[in-house]
């Protein structure tokens, strides 16, 4: 098969996303005469759920369930979910932080935190995760040929923080290295999109540039290197490192074509406002369903705000328990200890909220099966992994974890059941999830918290 | 109902941990407290600071950083400013907020290279350069290719520009390397593209993208070398500036001027006086008091229906204008950055706060009713953001000034333990309802340590207006400075105003903010053993003027400043 190069695209109108003229879609994995690669995502949100509103109502098998109110939005998808229960992130009994910083570093990396002096909300302190997290791992194999190893985006991400530490950074390159997510669109888009829309003669000459420009960086890298002190010159290699996989992937071929195309550029938006953050959280469901259609990446995660969680929703309008129907306006941390609202149900807007997540989640699935691919969609090729860092905000609590799975994982997932389990330590999901992803890993994450392969999940 | 449930042992003073604000601790002598008895904080801890030793008596000089840091975005955009004209701001705006472990985002050791940045690097070099070319070329170019010949120019580029980028002069390597790509880049691209593309690869490199310390040899003394002069240069301009050196400081770089400790005091002076220095102690502040959390402070909409327009950005403004007031048109000691009774209002916070507010959309300074405020702990947006949605917090008020300005880091409650403010009692004064947590014997360990202070606030409502009475109750402001390290401001207090006078004069308080600003200064956290000589100088320093201009002054000059880790 002929293999694509990188397409000329033109800049869609405004508003619109623009499919590429139709071209049989060619993945490098079809070239090498296999079947569409399987996509990685985790969606995140913070600060525990209401447990009576949240886990489904269980039948007689485990393919029998009743979807409970915040998953309201999801009833269309629910052959596509796996719920859980009773699964519980049991590694955060050891190491360092309080609760919100010891699940913002487990859940995804199955490690513990380091001692440190990230302070947290109750004094408590704190170093990074000393764990790799999965979607990294994944990323490490199957992402090592697409342009981008992974996208990790945000939305409000960042609110009430200044800087990166342990409360709103989940996703680990390497133990103690937290990366960032991206919270503006126009930037997202910028750095995914800008050369979707260049031509291809300027975009071979960009590249040539680029190429020569990150040679000279690099030549340089590797002179401090030779010159830094010994403590330092792992910072300047990893650089160096970061920058030859940079000038690598310039040259990737993605595959654009199908139904991947350049969605329209976005509007400048508040990244921090409280108003547009619905529009936010659409705009980076696009961004990234997209860059996945393109090839351009295989592994990417959303986060909503962040374990601090100082976050309103004022777009949002819920009915209180008297049957008035009333704006949110509580502040997230604050209403999942039961406070903040003098005046409102605090567990309605709770619920309100948490079905408001539900109601993106179901709008990613949504985006990624309307990617055909082959016999099937991108959400078939897709594993979906929604997390948060506790399971009940007013205690603390990492016991009976609120872990939804989607997504067929290209037949590697059974879905459209309930799981329950009781005291389930959570590294035996993360272990079952990587090997949806091949290999035959016997652990992931603590080994004292690694009992076996999550039963149920995989086919 | 606030609760400290099943299992949990008080606690005093926690184990020391390698926080900044320990080094004060340590240095003060504290030794490491005893847990689980009755007694919170082990009575040594009462032990009055040692006396530092008399100059001449430090036999080994502590050494400075030997790193490599990555500017922080901030570093990043003034110095882009400052190399190339560019305002945009642009790593604000794109980069990822720095991961910080120390405190201060020049943390050299948790600011590190990632994907993502890296991209981001490469994204700003060609928006940057491409903006200087079209712009702004002649900061870009001393020199015109028409006349000296494109090639001649463009060497020019290389070595001019490339001085001032990586802050030093350039070795024949990178020289050479750079002018090899534009001599690749010229045929394809053109001369303009080839010099737009040196600059971009200058803004890629790491010798403009990091803080290099890695000293001179052979300036050595013992196991430590001077920094270089170029190093001390960029050491001066980010510490005190936030930004690249300008033509001065490169000048007494090129002379070899500031390995002598007098030039660098005199350097550090004449960047004193220069506005880009009002830049960098407003970043020192924001970072070590958390100044940007005044821009999210959330306040229940039907408690406090006047808010209804937000006074978030007033409040910030209010406390940033506070702060540099007293630091660059004051006195600048921190005397008076505790206690003056000054607060700048605009439109919005003047009314709030019963003062008249300025006719102008701006700021004005106002002075308080006497005995109503006291410096910067009662500034109205530090007292907002030290409080709840619906209330006041003695809590956060205690512990804030516990850790940010006594360096006494409070244990926390364990995990499991449920932490939520008593809900509200129209007939109880939110000191009574608080009052549980001091009088559970389980949480009176770590309590008693903060809830004392805090009392003495609640004379200040959750917006930090001034009031003398709460639910038609009087309001009781008593409060007890106890398990500190100064035996002089030990014993109990009534109200913020009494209780600010007595930290300011507190040499517990002086060498804790000496700590922070040290920190911030060498990126790293002092090391109680190491640093102790220059802990000990800076303390007699501070001491005599009380200035912070002075203290950062004495940093500059100190052997942590200049020192290097001989390799």
């Amino acid at each position: 098969m002929k293999r694509l190069s990188r397409r000329t695209f033109i800049r869609g109108l405004a508003g619109a996303s623009v499919a590429m003229p139709l071209l049989t879609r060619a993945s490098r994995a079809q070239d090498a005469g296999s079947e569409y690669p399987t996509r990685f995502i985790v969606f995140f949100h913070p600060n525990g759920v209401e447990a009576g509103a949240w886990f489904p109502v269980a039948g007689a098998s485990p393919s029998e369930f009743t979807l409970n109110r915040c998953h309201a939005p999801l009833i269309p998808w629910k052959n596509h979910l796996v719920l859980t229960s009773g699964i519980d992130m049991a590694v955060t009994s050891i190491g360092y932080g309080e609760p919100h910083q010891r699940g913002m570093g487990a859940v995804l990396t199955g490690r513990e935190n380091n001692s440190g002096t990230m302070v947290g909300g109750d004094g408590t302190t704190s170093g990074w995760n000393l764990g790799t997290s999965l979607d990294q791992v994944i990323a490490s194999r199957i992402g090592t040929t697409t342009r981008f190893r992974s996208v990790e985006l945000g939305v409000r991400a960042d609110v009430a923080s200044t800087t990166g530490e342990i409360r709103n950074r989940m996703i680990y390159g390497a133990p103690e290295l937290a990366l960032s997510p991206s919270n503006d669109p126009a930037a997202v888009f910028r750095r995914l999109f800008s050369d979707g829309v260049t031509n291809q003669p300027e975009l071979q000459s960009l590249t040539l540039q680029r190429r020569s420009v990150l040679d000279a960086a690099i030549g340089s890298l590797d002179d401090l290197a030779r010159t830094a002190p010994a403590a330092e010159r792992a910072k300047l290699e990893q650089h160096a490192a970061l920058v030859r996989e940079l000038e690598q992937r310039l040259t990737s071929q993605s595959v654009f074509g199908g139904t991947c195309g350049v969605p329209a550029d976005p509007p400048l938006l508040g990244v921090d406002s409280e108003d547009d953050m619905p529009a936010i959280s659409r705009l980076q469901i696009d961004m990234l369903v997209m860059a996945l259609a393109c090839d351009l990446t295989r592994v990417g995660s959303l986060q909503y705000s962040n374990a601090m969680n100082h976050v309103r929703f004022p777009f949002l309008n819920f009915q209180n328990a008297a049957g008035a129907r009333v704006q949110s306006l509580g502040d997230g941390h604050g209403l999942s200890h039961d406070q903040g609202g003098s005046q409102y149900d605090v567990d309605e807007e709770w619920i309100a909220r948490d079905t408001w997540y539900a109601s993106e989640f179901a709008y990613l699935l949504e985006r990624l099966a309307s990617v055909p691919e082959g016999d099937g969609t991108l959400l078939d090729h897709s594993v979906v992994l929604w997390v948060n860092e506790l399971s009940h905000g007013a205690t603390h609590s990492h016991i009976n974890m609120p872990f939804v799975i989607a997504g067929g994982g290209s037949g590697q997932i059974r879905t459209g059941q309930f799981l329950q389990f009781t005291n389930e330590p959570h590294n035996n999901m993360l272990l079952a999830l990587l090997r949806a992803f091949g290999g035959d890993d016997a652990t992931f994450g603590h080994p004292d918290f690694c009992t076996r392969v999550l039963p149920g999940l995989l086919t | 109902m606030a609760s400290c449930r099943d299992g949990w042992h008080p606690a005093g003073v926690r184990a020391i941990v390698p926080l900044p604000i320990a080094v004060v601790v340590l240095l003060a002598g504290c030794p490491r407290p005893s847990t689980g008895d009755a007694a919170p904080v082990d009575a040594a801890a009462k032990t009055p600071p040692e006396t530092a030793p008399p100059d001449g008596t430090c036999t080994s000089m502590p050494p400075g950083p030997r790193s490599v840091r990555l500017l922080t975005r901030s570093e990043y955009d003034r110095t882009v400013r400052d190399l190339l004209g560019d305002t945009t701001a642009p790593a604000l705006r794109s980069l990822p907020v720095e991961n910080v472990l120390i405190g201060f985002e020049n943390d050299g050791d948790n600011h590190r290279a990632t994907p993502l940045l890296v991209e981001g690097y490469l994204q700003l070099a060609e928006d940057i350069a491409g903006r200087a070319m079209a712009e702004r070329r002649h900061l870009v170019m001393p020199c015109d290719p028409g006349v000296v010949g494109p090639d001649a120019c463009a060497e020019t580029v290389v070595a001019v520009l490339g001085k001032r980028a990586f802050r030093r002069p350039l070795t024949d390597t990178e020289h050479a390397r750079l002018r090899g790509l534009y001599a690749a880049m010229r045929d394809p691209f053109g001369f303009d593209k080839a010099v737009e593309l040196v600059v971009q690869a200058m803004l890629v490199s790491p010798q403009f993208l990091y803080r290099v310390d890695v000293g001179t040899p052979p300036a050595t003394l013992d196991d430590v070398v001077l920094a270089s002069p170029w190093e001390m240069a960029s050491r001066l301009s980010y510490f005190l500036w936030g930004t690249m050196p300008d033509d001065a400081l490169f000048a007494a770089a090129e002379s070899g001027a500031l390995l002598d400790v007098r030039e660098v005091e005199a350097q550090a002076r004449r960047m004193l006086a220069d506005p880009r220095a009002q830049e960098a102690t407003a970043s020192f502040f924001r970072q070590w008091l958390g100044l940007d959390k005044l821009t999210h402070i959330t306040k229940d909409a039907a408690t406090f229906p006047e808010l209804a327009g937000g006074a978030q950005g007033s409040w910030r403004a209010g406390v940033d204008a506070f702060v540099q007031s007293v630091v660059w048109e004051r006195s600048g000691t921190l005397e008076e950055l505790l206690t003056s009774n000054v607060l700048y209002v605009d439109g919005i916070t003047a009314p709030l706060y019963g003062l008249e507010g300025p006719d102008h959309g701006g700021l004005e300074a106002r002075e308080a009713p006497a005995g109503t405020r006291a410096g910067l702990l009662t500034q109205p947006g530090l007292l907002a953001l030290l409080a709840n949605p619906t209330q006041s917090s003695p809590i956060r008020r205690g512990v804030f000034i516990r850790e940010k300005l006594m360096c006494q880091p409070i244990s926390p409650p364990p995990p499991g333990v449920v932490i939520e403010p008593p809900p509200a009692d129209p007939t109880l004064t939110t000191r009574e309802r608080f009052a549980a947590h001091t009088n559970d014997p389980q949480c009176a360990g770590c309590h008693v340590m903060i809830d004392p202070i805090g009392f003495g606030f609640e004379s200040y409502d959750a917006l930090g207006r001034f009031r003398s009475t709460e639910n038609g109750l009087a309001i009781d402001d008593s409060g007890e400075l106890a398990y500190t390290t100064d035996p002089e401001i030990e014993g109990p207090f009534r109200g913020a105003v009494e209780l600010a006078h007595k930290l300011a004069q507190s040499q517990q308080v002086k060498d804790c903010v000496l700590g922070q600003a040290l920190t911030f200064a060498i990126g790293r956290v002092p090391d109680a053993d190491a640093d102790r000589c220059t802990l000990d100088i800076l303390r007699r320093r501070f001491n005599e003027s009380d200035s912070l201009r002075e203290l950062f002054v004495a940093i500059a000059v100190s052997d942590a400043f200049r020192t290097t880790v001989a390799p």
